[in-house]
């Protein structure tokens, strides 16, 4: 079928505007694509609580309640966790020292970790697992109840996600690496959240996972000790910012460079 | 300016831009040649501070030649075994030091990886082999909290069942059993009267060792 047209005798005449459009919607194509992808980055981002859980997979927490970290990194822990409870997702929980203990089976609600915040909120908090905690940090104990709680809840996607200072006990680590193996055959990653490990610490996992078992984000504590923020929902800007961008952009095109229409004026 | 040829100018500013991506992936891909090559002859080096990179700097962002190329599986067996020679030394000290647990956890980590990854039987075996080694050496050093020596008989089958001709692997696990069970032991007497079926005989009938 064809298109009505209007027959212009000075089409030559309009080379130059019709370019400039041709341009101005290439811009706008362009910056529409990139909007829209910022939003879906952002979105994706919002809904990942703090990158600390992996994307697409069902984790399993553990929390390192050994004296070094549940006494000296308590902000670190409780800010970790605050950002994992708005992360609207679900999760399992283990709790570990020298021995390790499943506080939450794997696909609880992650808002279920909001009562856990009290036992960090002050230093030396008093909780109900220290008298069953000795003192010290057997990670393996950890990794190895997360996998096997994966593999009793036939998880077949689980990730374990670990929250320690990695002040291990040197002399489990042929235990560690058994472990590791475990989880390497199983394709459970594991994902290290390092709270002021010393170097030593952190290179042993960093090597350990740098073959596709997973990885280690350091986190250092704040400089100056007095200066709280208390960690809230984070606000997502940088969603708002991409969805005013896109409105935007949509709106400078349907005003730029709608179709022509006009309609028959009214009569009298 | 006519649409058409506005068309024939962006189509040929998209050639001239395919046209230097597949240069640049070209010179990627010869890069990797030249890494593998570098990687394997410093891998050879019998010094135990060798550290073989295999590292190709690639021009094109995100891998783009390395995964074209599929080498990703070679690479972690490579790295691996170069894990495994720093890993493993026949100097206790260092086998049950610091250093050397931390090696080898690193190593075994490694291994398991390449095992599971490698779509080549032959070599996922290999890698299987290396592991029981490394898991001998876990169940023997001084200092360390043990881990069970059957670890590494797992291990040492699994290398069998993934390539039934690994002689070394076959080599290992009847090692490993005259280390467990001497041979006026109850198990041993059962096995030397071909009473019980272990051992390197875990393999596909006609492929014992």
């Amino acid at each position: 079928m064809r298109r009505l047209v209007i027959p212009l005798s000075d089409l030559g005449a309009l080379a130059r505007p019709a370019r400039r459009t041709l341009i101005v919607r290439a811009l706008l194509t362009a910056g529409l694509l990139a909007a829209l992808v910022a939003v879906y980055v952002g979105s994706h981002e919002t809904k990942k609580g703090g990158n600390l859980l992996p994307s697409g997979r069902s984790s399993v927490v553990a929390i390192d309640m050994s004296w070094s970290v549940s006494y000296g990194q308590y902000r670190e822990i409780e800010r970790a966790l605050r950002d994992l409870a708005g992360s609207g997702r679900r999760i399992g929980l283990i709790l570990f020292s020298d021995v390790a203990y499943e506080a939450l089976p794997p696909g609880t609600p992650a808002a279920e970790l909001r009562p856990y915040l009290r036992f960090f909120e002050k230093r030396g908090t008093p909780n109900p697992w220290a008298d069953a905690f000795a003192g010290g940090t057997r990670i393996w104990t950890a990794l190895d109840l997360a996998r096997r709680m994966l593999k009793r809840d036939r998880i077949g996607n689980g990730s374990v996600v670990l929250i320690s200072d990695l002040a291990d006990a040197p002399n489990d680590r042929a235990q560690l690496a058994q472990t590791l193996v475990s989880d390497a055959r199983d394709a459970v990653p594991v994902k290290i959240v390092a709270l002021d490990p010393t170097p030593e610490d952190a290179q042993l996992f960093r090597g350990a996972l740098a073959h596709g078992g997973g990885s280690v984000t350091t986190v250092q504590p704040p400089s100056n000790e007095t200066r709280v923020s208390r960690a809230s929902p984070a606000f997502p800007l940088a969603l708002v910012v991409a969805v005013a961008a896109l409105a935007l952009l949509l709106g400078v095109n349907e005003h730029a460079l709608g179709s022509l229409r006009w309609a028959r004026g009214r009569e009298a | 300016m006519t649409r058409r040829r506005i068309l024939l100018l962006v189509a040929a500013g998209a050639c001239v831009g395919i046209a230097v991506l597949a240069a640049l992936l070209a010179r990627d891909a010869s890069r990797w040649q030249t890494a593998f090559r570098t990687g394997d002859v410093e891998a050879a080096d019998a010094g135990l501070g060798a550290r073989p990179s295999w590292d190709a700097r690639e021009t094109v962002p995100f891998g783009a030649a390395r995964r074209l190329l599929a080498v990703d599986d070679d690479l972690a067996f490579r790295r691996a075994v170069a894990l495994f020679r720093r890993a493993h030394t026949a100097i206790p000290s260092f086998n049950g030091g610091l250093a050397g647990t931390a090696l080898r956890v690193q190593a075994e980590a490694a291994l398991a990886h390449a095992i599971r990854s490698d779509g080549d039987r032959s070599r996922a075996s290999v890698a299987a082999n290396l592991l029981g080694v490394l898991a001998v050496a876990d169940a023997t050093s001084p200092g360390q909290s043990g881990t069970p020596i059957e670890r590494s008989i797992f291990e040492f089958e699994d290398a069998i069942h993934l390539e039934s001709s690994n002689e070394q692997a076959k080599a290992n696990l009847e090692l490993v059993y005259q280390l467990k069970a001497p041979p006026n032991s109850l198990r041993g007497e059962a096995r030397r009267r071909g009473r019980s079926h272990s051992g390197a005989s875990a393999t596909s009938p006609g492929h014992g060792y």
